[in-house]
């Protein structure tokens, strides 16, 4: 059995709170119960008080002139001889102690009702008191009844403790069962959790059971499953990004070394050594350039935001980018239209790179009749400001647009060797719109393609 | 300039000490946060390459001790483009910083940058053989030949003729020039270098504008 702390223990909580209620229950039944045998005795005691008392004063009215002579002091003893927990007291009606103990003074209300009144040794017990009414002597006389040793409190006190004991043993039997119970009714988050501890990443396909479990526990094992889905896929995703990553600087890695072992491996002229570097050089740039993209890339997922935000024209900006293709665009012969306008609070240096790698996409990807038109379509809302780049190309199958902006992402496979681009320009496009909360889209249909970002406002 | 590099990678500071020196630069190099700290502080230089993880004392360690003393130009090196990094610097009074990996090309135009920070004004007409700029007029003009350049264009070649003989990359143009400061995957400067030459090379018969395989262009009289 496992430690139980109530800190950190539904199991432990539970049992607790059971016992408690257990605690609460059991205290306020056997309460209930002393107070009502409590009632019951006193009933029945002042119900013989009251009889006795009327039994007094009867004998008194009987005994008539007489007074509490000799016959009458036979009588009552008699009687109090039959019940030796009984005493009786008679005053004349001036208060003179006619009969009884002397030493214990009773204060009771000459009323005939049964009460309550402690005697002087500090027990409690009842007692009743009447004033004779009767014609001769007695007339006035006051009797008074009261039980010697109350039983009530003997029975009430062994009536007590066995109830506190009973209650103890119920709750802890309480306590002990509640523990077990919920410790059972656990089991099944312990077996899921059994299953759970089994996922690693290289069984990232095992999944919680759900036939057999608990309703409370299907919702739970349900989402559960589907963050491991979803783990799945982005593991999936990593890992051939991974792979992707290795391939993109293998193959620049494996053209430096075989250049410069081959080089190396006769004597070259200083032309050569040159052409080499250079070669060199080229490649260690694009080495360079795949790091800090994987880097810009790995900060944007890891929530950085974007700095240095100011009011920015994204029509003035898409204005510098084309100007800053304008030989490109030239070029290739294409035509490049800016439509609309938006402000937006942005960092412009990263919206300029997120449009560029837009255009420079398009011009990639246009096709169709000359000169190619690319339109920079910019709108704005309320809510966000959107930039979309349209261009006339080969439609893009709906099942791949999602992937579009994924890293080592290209079209078509067999454009990727020889060109330019090394596959992370919409994935940068994405991270710089997250950078400043936005999103991107991409639609593609009947030859047209239109992919860009928006950015809230 | 008379230039200190703190650098404790030794390749990297072999390199930058005779990259620098060949491009007419007294260089002193020192390999840890302490010495470079004595040497900043000792010495009279034009201008600080200090590299930001450093043993002894950081960077940002050397930079502090220096501004409580002079004001010496500060150029710092760092691995690291966390944002906090780059301002952390700058707020300690540096005035530029470069990224790891950065090209030397890139290096030398910044040194150059910050050792002309604070001279007087720049020269309002340009030369290069019988190339010549008015930047006041903003016209360019080869032998009797007036050149009918773009707004860009005209940009680009004010920078090359203002940094005749240097070689300056791609990267170094398009920032300059467009103010992009990232690397485009496009031959994008490529192409407007290949136009400006159409103008300013193609209809002469001395060339001006040379492209220095991997590390950008140049402009400049060869033999």
């Amino acid at each position: 059995m496992s430690r139980l702390d109530p800190r950190t223990s539904i199991v432990a909580r539970v049992a607790l709170a059971l016992a408690g209620i257990a605690v609460l229950v059991f205290a306020a039944v056997g309460a209930l119960l002393y107070w009502t045998l409590e009632r019951e005795l006193m009933r029945v005691e002042f119900d013989e008080v009251q009889g006795k008392v009327a039994l007094v004063r009867q004998l008194l009215e009987d005994s008539g002139a007489a007074g509490v002579d000799g016959a009458f002091r036979t009588q009552l003893e008699d009687v109090l001889a039959g019940h030796g927990n009984l005493k009786v007291w008679i005053h004349d009606r001036d208060g003179r102690l006619l009969f009884g103990d002397a030493a214990e003074p009773v204060h009771l209300a000459a009323d005939g009702e049964p009460s309550l009144f402690t005697l002087p040794d500090g027990r409690t017990t009842s007692g009743c008191r009447l004033e004779v009414d009767a014609l001769g002597p007695a007339q006035g006389a006051q009797v008074t009844v009261a039980l010697a040793d109350s039983m009530r409190g003997q029975v009430l006190g062994m009536y007590g403790r066995s109830v506190a004991w009973i209650c103890g043993l119920g709750i802890a039997a309480t306590a002990l069962l509640a523990a077990w119970a919920t410790r059972r009714g656990f089991r099944p988050v312990r077996r899921l959790a059994e299953h759970a501890s089994r996922i690693t990443p290289a069984a990232l396909s095992v999944r919680l059971p759900l036939d057999g479990e608990d309703e409370e526990l299907q919702g739970l094992a349900v989402s559960f499953n589907h963050a491991l889905d979803r783990l799945q896929e982005a593991y999936a995703r990593l890992e051939s990004f991974n792979a992707d990553v290795a391939h993109e600087l293998r193959t620049p890695l494996a053209t430096l070394i075989s250049g410069t072992e081959v080089t190396l491996a006769a004597t070259r002229s200083p032309q050569e050594l040159e052409h080499l570097l250079g070669t060199q050089l080229e490649l260690l740039q694009r080495l360079r350039t795949i790091v800090n993209d994987m880097l810009f890339l790995a900060r944007a997922d890891i929530g950085e935001q974007a700095a240095d935000r100011e009011p920015v024209s994204l029509s003035a900006e898409a204005g510098r980018v084309v100007e800053y293709y304008d030989g490109l665009i030239a070029e290739a012969g294409a035509q490049v239209r800016i439509d609309g306008d938006a402000q937006v609070r942005c960092n412009p240096g990263l919206v300029r790179r997120a449009i560029s790698n837009l255009l420079s996409n398009a011009l990639k990807y246009s096709d169709g009749a000359a000169p190619a038109r690319i339109g920079i379509e910019i709108s704005q809302d309320e809510r966000e400001a959107r930039l979309r780049v349209r261009n006339a190309g080969p439609t893009i199958p709906s099942e791949v647009l999602p992937r579009l902006f994924d890293r080592f992402y290209r079209g078509e496979p067999s454009r990727a060797p020889g060109s330019d681009s090394h596959g992370l320009g919409l994935a940068i496009v994405r991270a710089i719109a997250r950078m400043h909360g936005g999103g991107v889209d991409a639609v593609s249909r009947d030859g047209i393609t239109v992919v860009g970002f928006s950015l809230p406002k | 300039m008379r230039l200190l590099v703190v650098e404790d990678e030794p390749r990297l500071a072999a390199y930058l000490h005779k990259g620098l020196s060949e491009n007419g630069h007294i260089v002193d190099v020192a390999h840890d946060g302490i010495d470079g700290r004595h040497l900043a502080l000792e010495g009279d230089y034009d201008l600080l390459v200090l590299d930001v993880m450093l043993p002894g004392v950081d960077g940002f360690g050397i930079l502090d001790a220096v501004r409580k003393a002079k004001d010496t130009p500060v150029l710092m090196l760092t691995a690291r483009d966390k944002v906090e990094d780059r301002v952390r610097g700058l707020r300690g009074g540096a005035d530029d910083y470069l990224i790891k990996p950065f090209a030397f090309s890139e290096l030398l135009a910044r040194v150059q940058a910050l050792g002309r920070r604070g001279r007087v004004q720049e020269a309002t007409t340009l030369q290069l053989g019988d190339l010549e700029l008015d930047l006041v007029r903003r016209r360019a003009q080869r032998a009797t030949q007036r050149l009918d350049l773009t707004a860009k264009e005209f940009a680009l070649l004010t920078l090359l003729l203002q940094r005749q003989g240097q070689v300056l990359s791609r990267t170094v143009l398009a920032e300059q020039v467009w103010d992009m400061n990232f690397d485009s995957d496009t031959n994008v400067v490529e192409v407007a270098v290949r136009r400006l030459r159409g103008k300013l090379d193609d209809p002469f018969d001395t060339k001006l504008l040379h492209t220095v395989r991997g590390m950008g262009y140049v402009l400049e009289q060869r033999a």
